[in-house]
């Protein structure tokens, strides 16, 4: 019993343990990380211009690395502040970077649940077309998701701005500022592709669904097809959807800071790329604080669709 | 070889390969030193009207950046190192991801289970700000201590490095699940040894995934080369040109046509110069488009699973029904009776 106990809690942490190797990867590769880090200070300060004169070996140091990784854990396990260096001089990580970690995760849960919604809608929608023009609009879908995020940020703003151009009113603010925060514009964008991937992932499991017999039978007792898809293949189909939820948050995670790039958003992302070339722990850090509350949803929702639907592990496409 | 007649995945390959193959050749008949520039623009009277950066035009189809080089020959000339990259790091990740992967399904389940769930954050991390992290010392800061060549090759070394567990992650679970077949256990009966079920049965089984793998990977790199070109880091090499000597204006700049760069270097131009940045991001959603249709075209092939293109509704047949005879009284009864109105 212990020792199951023991085995479980030990899985369940090890991806945590992971995004410690990543955090401290600088240490691996660099012999002399302290001299980036200062290098990156006094290029923050204005007082270089470039660093020709520091000497760096390229390699693998496993030594340092894995001191880095038991010197953060043991900070991070005793609730002792991490410190890092922001504007010449050293802060406290903790109550300094929320604003950051609150805005960006607004934004996730924001696109997550946007995108659920949307898909499902247009997943119908799509359903109910006719054969000729379903497969049109479907084409269509792929094609849009097809698009890299790059793309699609870029060209949401400036279709923004093309039409503020030709009107003269502007739709949303396409840009953060602090008197006028932007919210819609970012979420949209995110949520994008995390949409046409849970539409497409949606149709494959109604067109699934299609073929049982069950749909068959309401369709020959005289049950209209829309009715049988509204009520019974929908709720058939939306706890496999469950599945789906990790790609759904890399998907957002991984366009998440091209958004914030391009809209000047204040977000973790952004915090990351300012001081992590100061204090790689910052990296660490903001990746345990977006990954570990998305990761206990996902556990325990792992947990109660294999109460649910029993052990039916899909692989995720 | 089936693949091949499917009109999606020939689309998607020839895009693809037309763009490499074209930019190969395209810099053999135009080199950089005989670019086109246009750097003023005048009109019939000879008057200069406009100067670099120039909108598109018909002398310059695609405008010209702010040097006055045409945006069409950079963009041609640069997809061969762009694609050339992506089609070498990813197939690294896969060569290397594929061996690790395939030693790793022979290990003890218990080994295989902690690996992949230590490596789960890979797939969750941002990547691009991992990369930058890495790549930002090594192309920018330390430019002197570390040479050009080292520079690139550590850049593309750190590129492959980063995705190789996720990969190797992939290609362990599938294999290890391939073997839990009935007729793998028959195999060791027979007197199958390991290297031999792998190269007979778990290699033929892989290859059609492991193409799936590898556009994909591809897919993944081009985006991540974007992404860090936004973060102005450019594989290619940076150089350092100022603009304004009396503002202090220095800019990182490419030293190749990359497309990552030209579209890293420039993305703040969209306002302005918009053709600057369009054009190279034109070529990466281009290629992007292109791999994967032919990744959704393999999947429809071998995993039975593409879902776009397909629908089964349609496939379901139509019978028509059969029209109802109307019976007269004296045939009514004749059916009650015999059975037939015949």
């Amino acid at each position: 019993m212990f020792f199951s106990v023991m085995r479980k809690t030990g899985s369940f942490l090890l991806p945590i343990f992971g995004v410690f190797l990543i955090g401290a990867l600088p240490y691996l590769f660099f012999s002399n990380v302290r001299g980036i880090e200062a290098v990156a200070r006094l290029l923050e300060m204005g007082s270089i211009q470039n660093a020709l004169f520091l000497d760096q070996n390229l390699g693998f140091f496993i030594d340092p690395y894995f001191n880095k990784i038991g010197e953060l854990m043991k900070k991070l396990l005793t609730f002792s502040n991490v410190e890092y260096y922001e504007s010449q001089q050293m802060k406290f990580i903790f109550p300094t970077i929320l604003p950051y970690f609150f805005y960006s995760l607004k934004l996730v849960v924001a696109a997550f649940l946007f995108s659920g919604i949307a898909a499902i809608f247009l997943a119908l929608l799509v359903k109910i077309l006719p054969d000729v023009l379903q497969r049109a609009v479907r084409f269509l879908f792929f094609t849009f998701e097809s698009l890299p995020d790059i793309f699609i940020v870029v060209m949401i703003q400036y279709f923004i701005i093309v039409f503020y151009r030709n009107t003269g009113d502007l739709l949303f603010p396409i840009v953060h500022s602090d008197q006028n925060p932007t919210y819609l514009i970012p979420i949209l964008s995110l949520s994008i592709l995390p949409t046409l991937f849970l539409v497409r992932t949606l149709l494959f499991l109604l067109d699934d669904e299609d073929s049982k017999t069950y749909v068959d039978f309401a369709r020959a007792k005289g049950v209209r097809y829309t009715l049988v898809l509204y009520v019974h293949m929908l709720r058939n189909s939306l706890l496999s959807l469950f599945y789906y939820s990790k790609t759904v948050y890399w998907l957002l995670i991984s366009s998440l800071f091209m958004v914030e790039y391009v809209m000047f958003i204040p977000g973790i992302t952004k915090f990351m790329l300012n001081n992590g070339p100061t204090t790689p722990d910052v990296i660490t850090v903001s990746i345990l604080l977006m990954f570990v509350p998305f990761y206990l949803l996902f556990t325990l929702l792992s947990y109660v669709l294999k109460l649910k639907l029993g052990q039916k592990e899909e692989e995720v496409a | 070889m089936f693949v091949w007649k499917s009109p999606l995945f020939l689309t998607g390959f020839l895009i693809i390969l037309s763009m490499f193959i074209g930019s190969i050749v395209y810099t053999h008949y135009v080199p950089n030193e005989k670019q086109p520039v246009l750097k003023i623009l005048y009109d019939k009277d000879d008057k200069p009207v406009d100067s670099a950066p120039l909108a598109p035009s018909k002398e310059m189809p695609f405008g010209t950046d702010q040097f006055g080089v045409s945006m069409l020959h950079r963009v041609i000339d640069g997809a061969k190192y762009t694609l050339g990259f992506a089609f070498l790091i990813a197939f690294m990740r896969l060569f290397v991801g594929t061996l690790l992967g395939l030693i790793l399904s022979q290990l003890p389940k218990s080994i295989q289970r902690n690996t992949s769930k230590l490596f789960e954050a890979f797939y969750y991390a941002p990547a691009t700000i991992i990369s930058y992290l890495i790549l930002f010392p090594v192309l920018q800061i330390f430019t002197w201590s570390i040479t050009r060549t080292e520079q690139t090759i550590f850049a593309i070394l750190f590129l492959i490095l980063i995705a190789i567990p996720p990969v190797m992650v992939t290609v362990a679970n599938e294999t290890s699940k391939f073997l839990e077949n009935e007729f793998i256990s028959s195999v060791k009966v027979l007197g199958g040894r390991r290297l031999h079920t792998l190269r007979k049965h778990v290699l033929p089984f892989l290859w059609p995934r492991l193409s799936i793998v590898y556009s994909q990977q591809v897919i993944a790199t081009l985006l991540l080369v974007a992404h860090l070109g936004v973060l102005k880091v450019f594989i290619g090499g940076t150089d350092f040109i100022t603009l304004e000597p009396l503002s202090n204006n220095t800019v990182p700049f490419a030293m190749i046509n990359e497309w990552s760069s030209m579209l890293g270097a420039n993305i703040h131009q969209i306002r302005s110069n918009r053709w600057i940045v369009f054009v190279p991001l034109a070529g990466f959603a281009l290629a992007i488009l292109a791999l994967n249709f032919m990744v959704e075209a393999l999947k429809q092939k071998y995993l039975a699973q593409g879902s776009y293109t397909k629908v089964r509704r349609s496939k379901r047949k139509k019978t028509t029904a059969i029209p109802v005879k109307a019976l007269s009284k004296k045939q009514f009864e004749k059916v009650m009776k015999t059975g037939t109105d015949g």
